[in-house]
């Protein structure tokens, strides 16, 4: 359950891509992280880009079937949020699940750990996310209008609403931030502290304590995915729509 | 920053990660799977019409063969009753110039009954004259012209066979 390299203090690798540190290929600034979320990009872009020759109209193939469920339940998901402006939105909130998921479950993988487990891979994502936000909102209502947005009504009461509305607007990345990485984060401590004590103190009896929360990891991996991308999406509709989320 | 590790550098490196994968997944996952389910859907939709039309087409087609069927049957059952008809008419005939070849065939053969029987009865006219005068020149022992002979025999016998007709006629009966 190691997160990070170099930056983090000097501590030892734990993951399986530790070679690309010893060979000098990664500088030693980079955290382990950051291989181990380019190696679910590279494999999740091998995956897609394989797939596509062999994406057919007629008797689509099982990963064919497997990739239009996705992408299906992806736009029914994100439409039923945002409606029509699901067609532009969901490539990017599907990117997000996707990309969420793989990277908690790569924890659940031996020898690896959850980028998300390590803050700036969430941050990075609440940074797109927040920056995804902010051009839907001035796309759609135009930089002046999103700006009177942030200023409220009664207009005389500007000067106090558009700070809190600019605090509130920068909180979002952060909530996302703090969420993602406090529950993968939290998640993997439980997962690594079940294997100190089956290692440490159960001695020769090896009982795998951990099995249960990899199970509920699992879950719980599914949840923050699914939570960050909800969340962008709402972001997204309450921008393009000009009001606040009250409700 | 520091205490919650945040390194720009690495923020920078993950951001660039994500976007290479937005990337490639909206030109190798989202797009191309949605122009497949559009196109699909655009193929079921046009295979549904075809079958409608094709439908309408069989249905056009099997009202057009039943109607047509409809005619031949007709036709059929007039060309039945024709047949019928003519092959009626047609055993009349050969019924009638049968009974009428019968008929002619019967009548030709009683004339030729009639005609043997005249000539029967000449030729036994003969042989009885010829008998006549041979036995009566046997018992006269006279000799007597043979012409003068035959016109004495020849009269007795047509006066016998008038004498034989008269003696039937009151009775009525066939010769």
């Amino acid at each position: 359950m190691e997160h990070g390299h170099g930056g983090s203090g000097g501590l030892e690798h734990g993951t399986w891509l530790h070679w690309l540190y010893h060979y000098r290929i990664l500088p030693d600034w980079l955290p382990e992280v950051v291989p181990e979320t380019f190696l679910v990009v590279i494999v999740l872009s091998a995956i897609v880009i394989l797939a596509r020759p062999r994406l057919t109209v007629r008797n689509p193939g099982k990963l064919q079937t497997f990739l239009e469920f996705c992408v299906v339940s992806l736009d029914s998901f994100v439409r039923g949020i945002v409606g029509d402006e699901a067609k532009s939105l969901t490539p990017i909130i599907g990117t997000f699940f996707i990309f969420i998921l793989c990277l908690n479950l790569l924890g659940l993988v031996p020898g690896l750990t959850s980028p998300t487990a390590n803050i700036n891979t969430p941050a990075s994502l609440a940074i797109v996310a927040f920056c995804i936000v902010q051009y839907y909102g001035i796309r759609k209502q135009g930089f002046i209008n999103y700006l009177k947005h942030f200023a409220g009504e009664p207009l005389i009461l500007a000067p106090l609403m558009f700070p809190i509305h600019v605090i509130g607007e920068l909180a979002r990345p952060l909530s996302l931030t703090i969420r993602l990485f406090g529950n993968i984060f939290g998640e993997d401590m439980v997962i690594a502290i079940l294997i100190l004590i089956v290692t440490s103190v159960l001695g020769k009896l090896l009982i795998p304590l951990q099995f249960p929360m990899l199970i509920f990891a699992i879950f719980t991996s599914f949840v923050q995915s699914l939570v960050f991308s909800m969340l962008v999406t709402i972001y997204v509709t309450v921008a393009i729509s000009g009001h606040e989320e009250h409700h | 920053m520091d205490i919650l590790n945040i390194d720009p550098r690495v923020l920078a490196v993950q951001i660039g990660g994500f976007l290479l994968l937005l990337v490639v997944f909206k030109l190798f996952l989202f797009k191309p799977i949605v122009s497949i389910l559009e196109a699909r859907q655009q193929e079921i939709e046009s295979r549904y019409r075809d079958a409608e039309e094709r439908q309408q087409v069989a249905e056009r087609l099997r009202a057009e063969y039943e109607r047509h069927l409809a005619t031949i049957e007709e036709l059929m059952h007039t060309k039945i009753a024709e047949a019928i008809k003519e092959g009626q008419a047609m055993r009349d005939e050969i019924i009638a110039s049968a009974r009428a070849k019968a008929e002619d065939i019967l009548a030709r053969a009683e004339e030729q009954i009639q005609r043997e029987k005249e000539k029967a009865v000449y030729e036994l006219r003969g042989l009885v004259a010829d008998l006549t005068i041979t036995v009566a020149s046997k018992l006269l022992e006279e000799q007597l012209d043979e012409s003068k002979h035959r016109r004495l025999v020849d009269r007795f016998i047509e006066d016998l066979d008038s004498q034989i007709t008269r003696s039937r006629e009151p009775s009525g009966g066939d010769v």
